[in-house]
């Protein structure tokens, strides 16, 4: 029963069937009181207490006065905007209704954090929300094209043909972001490198000394793989704050959208042909 | 007549309004503030500095302005934006990084009024109740609602509050809950966030009254790391250097923080003038406050770039890039001198000459200004920045209004005109770091090693000093350019001739590049000087030494699908260069600016994917660029 009593469609049915008994109340209230404005102490009260809001001092007798006569004109317009039917197709009004209404519907369904165990098989059902992708780290030792367009290609060729030495730190061009590169995952290399280069890094066998040349939005690379993590997913323990952000965002869309079908199951839609 | 219009469909549309409106949604609570301890080091840390691309500007639903754009998305949103996640714009369509995520980020909501909108439109608030409230969430009435509307906006402009309406508790909370989004999000080697908000300040001018317009004085507030519970706004004091005796204080107690002015275009001459706010003389004190609190200048923005002006540069070709130059929400044009920046840099090296201290030597950056959670940098993908305003092509004058199919006899509508049709692409903020942590990248904001572009992510180094032409072909020329000199922002202090070596790096989803310029500021008794030397040309060629200036390398764009020819520019530009002008004993700023090829302008691509003629009086294609902060040059 509790936690059937935690259920937000339940809430949801709850607040429908109030929301019923209290309109069909008030329809029996209109017909009754049609040309009577019932002015409450607790709205004298209100608009009492908004006017010391604004105005830091308490309303005088003429401003009371001013308040209610205010109230008054304001509740005849109202009611005989409605008697005429002026809210029927007024755009503002349905849109701030249907609004007020969307708020209800999320704020019925925050959901509770699931737990531990729940979590974890969760995680494990869906392990592609949290996939660390494929990382390469590698050295490259870059050709620019500059003065030598025609011949950068088989320069390269014979660089790497005739071997790389030790100090391959000091062979090529200087290029603007660096020679040793650390865990890039592909985004990362085509941020630095452009989109073909990084194609066909992430392409190159996992062998260890230098390979290529690679062609990229710069010149010529030739390109050693010092390290190739696997995509993997990580333990469960290790990024639990994360799988709960994400649980909890899901589970929150979720309930938003069965409290919205639930809500539009109750109407009969016709859609003329 | 102009700002009415567009506060009334704003205002009309803010009622359509759905989505989180209170200030404390769930996804919202406060977290913990996460630090970094200064000797661990995150992954890709380097001794020789990496480029970081961020944004210092954008605006959420907390901005009193935004909300009536209809825009409901929070800093949390500006974070997932900037790691990569897709946004709704408020006009309906989806908004997203074309390009790689950001490196850094902040979102920088208007600290007036910060929050209040949202409650003036909660039911639930107290702030609902209020008569301006119901004038301008309730009312149907669009004269009520601009009317309303521009109370706050006239407030703001004024710096007294509204009674009642600013509740400074809120404002208090929302600020709060700002800096713990920004804590929350912060991932050291990944992103890197920041605490800030905008100090929206502006002067008045006595020839509008009854307007809007006045000189924008606008900054924003960024915090290193720790933020105080309270901001401090123009409500406290419309004058700028309150904010810094503020800030200093601040710093006192162990917050560093800078503020980064933006917009100088339209700030009618004010924002870098010859005297002090007041009109008094600018004395040692105010000097050396100020570089202390302003380091760096947002220079490129959507509202316009603010590097020079063709009426202050007619020997530059390219002065004319992306010109803004109509005070805010009017007509009237701003002044132009005291608006930007090359000139200021003269006036810097003046002030210094007569106080000791030079108060305008600052470097450079760019951002978007962007009030819909998510800049839009790509020409190619253009959402502009005041959500619902400027949503369409159409609204923002880059095909004919009301359906027309051409713009032959076709009525214009003004604020397209006049306003969002000049306004450009986001720019971006480059920052040169060690690696990717708020203390790194604020330090290189601190030592100005910052530079600033027009969009795309162009790579460019920048180093004065000892400099050889065969350090160019050297395998580690950035480990020579720092140990032989200083890199931008520095300062170089030389009795010959200054020597400088300047490389830029072609975005690889960008154009190639056209030329490497140095661009050389300096102050005489008449007055700020200038020259534009370009240094290095692509395609093998050489500048004309008569005119220091490349050949056109022939580039041009395919208008029809806006493909560019092939076979001009370089990936690659550098280039070793002294000055040839150089006069003993002359003190001047020099920084570089570096030009792609020309691309298609947004309201070119706009008009492109409907199939529409182009604006006949819009440019058709622009020239994206770097620029890079200062080296300053001194004699003993």
């Amino acid at each position: 029963m509790k936690n059937l009593l935690r259920e937000p469609f339940v809430h949801f049915v709850i607040l429908g069937a109030l929301l019923f008994v209290a309109h069909s109340l008030w329809q029996k209230h209109v017909t009754k009181t049609d040309r009577t404005i019932l002015v409450s102490a607790a709205e004298m009260e209100r608009q009492a207490r908004m006017f010391a809001n604004e105005n830091l001092r308490q309303p005088s007798d003429a401003d009371l006065k001013g308040l209610l006569f205010a109230h008054i004109e304001e509740q005849a317009l109202m009611r005989e905007a409605q008697r005429l039917g002026l809210n029927e197709d007024d755009t503002i009004i349905r849109r701030r209704l249907a609004q007020k209404m969307r708020f209800m519907i999320s704020d019925v369904s925050t959901p509770d954090l699931a737990p531990r165990a729940e979590l974890k098989i969760w995680f494990e059902e869906n392990p592609k929300r949290f996939v660390r992708p494929e990382t390469r780290s590698f050295d490259h030792v870059y050709l620019s094209p500059k003065g030598r367009a025609d011949t950068v290609i088989e320069d390269a060729k014979a660089l790497l043909n005739a071997g790389i030495s030790e100090n391959w730190r000091a062979q090529g061009d200087a290029f603007m972001t660096g020679r040793q590169f650390t865990k890039l995952a592909q985004p990362a290399v085509q941020r630095d490198f452009g989109t073909a280069f990084s194609d066909k890094l992430f392409a190159l066998p996992n062998e260890p000394g230098w390979q290529g040349p690679i062609n990229s939005a710069f010149g010529v690379h030739i390109v050693r793989l010092t390290n190739v993590t696997p995509e993997f997913l990580p333990e469960f323990g290790e990024i639990q704050a994360e799988v709960e952000a994400v649980w909890l965002e899901e589970a929150k869309r979720i309930e938003n959208e069965k409290a919205l079908k639930n809500l539009i199951e109750q109407y009969n839609v016709e859609v003329a042909e | 007549m102009k700002i009415k219009w567009m506060v009334e469909s704003a205002a009309i549309l803010g009622l359509a309004a759905c989505g989180d409106v209170s200030v404390k949604s769930p996804a919202d609570k406060p977290a913990s503030s996460k630090t970094v301890a200064k000797a661990e080091r995150t992954t890709g840390y380097n001794p020789t500095k990496n480029v970081y691309f961020g944004d210092l500007h954008i605006h959420t639903k907390n901005s009193f302005d935004a909300y009536i754009f209809n825009v409901r998305t929070t800093p949390a949103h500006v974070y997932r934006f900037a790691s990569g996640d897709t946004l709704k714009h408020p006009s309906g369509f989806d908004m997203r990084l074309a390009g790689p995520p950001l490196d850094f980020v902040a979102a920088t909501d208007h600290g007036a009024y910060m929050g209040i909108l949202p409650a003036m439109d909660d039911p639930d608030s107290p702030l609902s109740d209020l008569d301006i409230s119901k004038k301008i969430f309730g009312a149907n009435d669009p004269d009520s609602i601009i009317r309303n509307f521009q109370t706050i906006g006239q407030s703001v402009r004024s710096g007294d509050p509204i009674d009642g309406l600013y509740d400074r508790d809120l404002v208090d909370r929302t600020w709060q809950d700002a800096v713990a989004t920004a804590d929350r999000y912060y991932t050291p080697g990944k992103l890197t966030t920041f605490a800030a908000y905008e100090y929206t300040a502006v002067t008045t001018r006595s020839d509008s009254s009854g307007t809007f317009a006045g000189g924008n004085l606008h900054r924003n507030v960024v915090f290193e790391n720790a933020a105080p519970d309270r901001l401090y706004s123009v409500l406290e004091s419309p004058n700028p250097e309150d904010l810094w005796d503020w800030m200093d204080d601040q710093r006192s107690t162990g917050l560093d923080v800078i503020s980064i002015p933006h917009n100088s275009n339209v700030s009618d001459g004010k924002m870098f003038d010859m005297v002090e706010y007041g009109g008094g003389v600018i004395d040692a004190d105010y000097a050396s406050q100020r570089i202390r609190n302003e380091p760096i200048v947002e220079m490129s923005q959507v509202k316009g770039t603010s590097e020079t002006h063709p009426a202050l540069s007619p020997n530059d070709e390219y002065a004319g890039f992306e010109i803004y130059d109509k005070l805010l929400a009017s007509n009237i044009e701003s002044k132009i001198n005291g608006s930007y920046v090359r000139e200021a840099l003269a006036r810097g090296l003046a002030l210094e000459a007569a106080t000791g201290t030079n108060p305008y030597a600052f470097g450079l950056i760019g951002s978007s200004d962007s009030h819909v959670a998510g800049g839009s940098y790509d020409e190619n993908d253009y959402w502009s920045k005041v959500g619902v305003v400027d949503g369409s092509a159409a609204q923002r004058g880059s095909i004919p209004p009301g359906g027309a199919k051409t713009w032959e006899g076709v009525e214009r509508d003004p604020n397209a005109e006049n306003w969002f049709s000049k306004w450009s692409a986001a720019g971006y903020a480059a920052v040169w770091a060690e690696e990717n942590t708020r203390e790194s990248i604020f330090s290189g904001m601190r030592r100005k090693e910052t530079y600033a572009t027009s969009g795309p992510r162009i790579r460019l180094r920048f180093f004065g000093g000892d400099m050889s032409a065969d350090m160019l072909n050297a395998a580690n020329m950035a480990e020579q350019g720092y140990s032989a000199g200083v890199p931008m922002g520095g300062n170089l202090i030389t009795d010959t001739a200054p020597t400088f070596m300047a490389w830029a790096a072609r975005d690889p989803r960008g154009a190639q590049l056209d030329r490497l310029q140095i661009i050389k500021s300096w102050n005489t008794a008449d007055g700020p000087q200038e020259s534009v030397y370009d240094i290095v040309c692509s395609n093998g060629a050489s500048p004309d030494p008569a005119s220091n200036r490349c050949p056109d390398n022939g580039a041009s764009v395919d208008l029809s699908n806006c493909a560019p020819s092939t076979g001009q520019g370089d990936p690659e530009l550098k280039a070793v260069w002294t000055d040839p002008d150089y006069k003993s004993g002359e003190a001047a700023a020099y920084y570089v600016r570096v030009l792609e090829n020309p691309t298609c302008r947004w309201s070119t691509w706009d008009a492109l994917k409907v199939g529409m003629e182009y604006h006949p009086d819009l440019p058709t294609t622009i020239k994206e660029r770097a620029w890079s902060s200062p080296i300053w040059t001194s004699s003993n």
